[in-house]
This record gives C-alpha cells, sequence and structure tokens, in this order.
C-alpha cells in the first residue's frame, strides 16, 4: 500500500502521450520524456510502487529545461519543483497498464521521500524510442530578414544553431 | 558438442519471431560480477524482469517495444561502478531500494553458466544464463547499499 498524498482527485486522459525517450532506464524505465497531442513536453518520473500499482509523478516540462537538465545545467530536483504548470499530477499504473487514482498536486505537498537529491545532475544516457525521430521533427519558415533574429533566440536558450543550419538555410531560400 | 540452451529459451524464441534480436553475445570467462538483489529473507533474485513481470512482456509485443534483454540479468563488472549506478539512481528516486533491490551480490560467472553482452562504460552487461544457471547458489550478498533508517514501514 503507498502513502497518501495531499491533492485533488480529478480524471486526466494520459492515452493521447506518447514516448519520446527513456531517459533513464535500468530494467525498466524510470524517467521517461513524453510528448502530449498538443505538442508540449512531460516528464514521467517513477517514485513508488506496491504489490500491484507503480505511482508517476507527471509533470509539464519545456524544452529547454529540459535539455539544461540532460546538459548537467539544472537538477531533477529543480525541475520536479518547478513544474510549467506550477502543480503536476500524480498517477498509479496497475500491472494492466490502467491508468487509476489520478492527483492534482503542487510539489511543495510531496513527501521528502518522492523528490531527489538537491545534486540530482542528469549521469545517465538516454534511449530514444523509435518514433522519436518523427514526433520530434519539426518544420520551420524563416524569414529570411527574421534569420539572425532566430538565431540569436536559439544561441540564448542553447541550442545548437549548426544543428538547424541546413534547414534555416534552405528556409531563407524561399 | 551441443549447444546450450538458454533458460529462458521459450520466450526468446517468442521474441525473435516477433522480429526481435539478441545483442553479440561473448564467454564471460570465469569474470567477476556483482547485481542488485533484495536481503529480504524468501525475496526471489536473479529472475529476469520479463519473467517475474510476464504480462510486461506481452504489453511490450504488442506496443513493439519487446526486448531480449529484460530476459537477461543485469550485472557489472565492479563493486565500485555498480555501487556508483545505485548511488545515481538513488539521488534521482529515494525509493528505488524498493524496485531494484537494497543490496550488492558478488559472484563469478563461468562459461557454463552463460552467455554476457559488451560492457557499457559504466560496467553494466547483461547475462543471457543458461538452462543450469542458478546465481542463487553461487553469488553471496556481500553489501546493504541502504542506511536502515531509509527503508520503508
Amino acid at each position: 500500500m503507498m502513502r497518501k498524498i495531499e491533492g485533488y482527485d480529478i480524471q486526466y486522459d494520459f492515452s493521447g502521450f506518447k514516448k519520446i525517450a527513456d531517459l533513464i532506464f535500468f530494467e525498466g524505465p524510470f524517467l521517461s520524456h513524453y510528448i502530449s497531442d498538443k505538442g508540449d513536453d512531460y516528464l514521467f518520473y517513477w517514485v513508488d510502487k506496491d504489490e500491484t500499482d507503480n505511482r508517476w509523478l507527471v509533470l509539464r516540462v519545456s524544452l529547454a529545461n529540459l535539455q539544461k537538465y540532460i546538459a548537467k545545467e539544472l537538477t531533477l530536483l529543480q525541475l520536479i519543483e518547478s513544474p510549467n504548470d506550477g502543480y503536476l499530477y500524480t498517477v498509479d499504473v496497475d500491472n494492466d497498464v490502467n491508468y487509476h487514482n489520478v492527483k492534482l498536486v503542487q510539489p511543495s505537498a510531496l513527501p521528502g521521500d518522492y523528490l531527489p537529491e538537491a545534486d540530482s545532475y542528469y549521469e545517465f544516457e538516454p534511449i530514444a524510442t523509435e518514433d522519436a525521430g518523427e514526433l520530434m521533427t519539426y518544420e520551420l519558415t524563416i524569414p529570411y530578414n527574421e534569420r539572425n533574429r532566430f538565431e540569436e533566440l536559439l544561441n540564448k536558450i542553447g541550442f545548437p544553431v549548426s544543428a538547424l543550419k541546413k534547414v534555416v538555410s534552405r528556409a531563407a531560400v524561399f | 558438442m551441443v549447444k546450450p540452451k538458454f533458460k529462458y529459451q521459450k520466450q526468446i524464441d517468442e521474441l525473435l519471431a516477433k522480429g526481435c534480436q539478441l545483442p553479440e553475445l561473448f564467454a564471460p570467462n570465469n569474470m567477476a560480477a556483482c547485481r542488485f538483489v533484495f536481503s529480504q529473507e524468501g525475496h526471489q533474485n536473479h529472475i529476469p524482469q520479463y519473467m517475474s513481470n510476464p504480462k510486461r512482456m506481452l504489453q511490450d509485443i504488442n506496443k513493439g517495444t519487446a526486448n531480449t534483454s529484460l530476459l537477461a540479468l543485469s550485472c557489472f563488472t565492479t563493486s565500485e561502478k555498480a555501487e556508483t549506478f545505485y548511488a545515481n539512481l538513488r539521488k534521482a528516486f529515494k525509493n528505488v531500494f524498493t524496485s531494484i533491490g537494497d543490496s550488492l551480490s558478488e559472484g563469478k560467472l563461468t562459461n557454463e553458466e552463460g552467455l554476457k553482452t559488451s560492457t557499457s562504460g559504466n560496467g553494466h552487461f547483461d547475462l543471457y544464463e543458461y538452462e543450469s544457471c542458478d546465481l542463487n547458489k553461487s553469488f553471496v550478498i556481500t553489501k546493504h547499499l541502504i542506511e536502515k533508517d531509509d527503508e520503508k514501514d
């Protein structure tokens, strides 16, 4: 029996979520990156289990912060304590992959053993799903006169501009 | 000489028939190895994920994400590397001991016990056990990896 969490019982449909990658995996996923049907980035973070269920925290994150976590510029604790929406979900998943007991929870209401350590920097290797490339491919059309501003923006969020160079160049021709 | 069968040959064959592939495998040659286990008396240790939870294998087959690795046993080459990996996991997941174990067990892997995958940078490899393999007999718990105070009620 897992502990009771202070939060609001809600109905939430996770069926539209698609897995992009397991960020931490050992004999099973512990931290996974999902994308919602609206294109938002979410983390599924394992926290607990009992005989029948595994409990996960689900939180919306920005791609920039996720990349900072992978680059060891942010800790997992910082991500969990500052979800994009200000709150996160807890959900219990049983052996038949039924999602139940979904709650809306404030990070401050989480018990200590559901939070990572202060120095929880990323020390693992991500495992991308086979269709991650397709799910994470963006088509961009950048007007020629906005090209410099766009590159400045990418630099600001720490995204390697060289990775998009081809696309940007082609877009500039149109 | 008859090629030994894997302990979970039937399940491996089932995954191979679904398009999964076995990784390149090597003889362990009596190498030292260690694994995370549960110290609690009566707990069944050294069981691959798909065998302790067969539903998971079916679910993964249906999702197209099945992997023969989950019919093998996760091992590390040295206790130092295993402990480093465990410590990093615990920084991220304080309750991880409820999922993968609370102790380190160590032993030697002979060529009669199975075949291993190549070792990754963090010291991890998979052991695909042969039929006669029983690490409960050859591996012993050498270290408790969590403080008694951290254990759940």
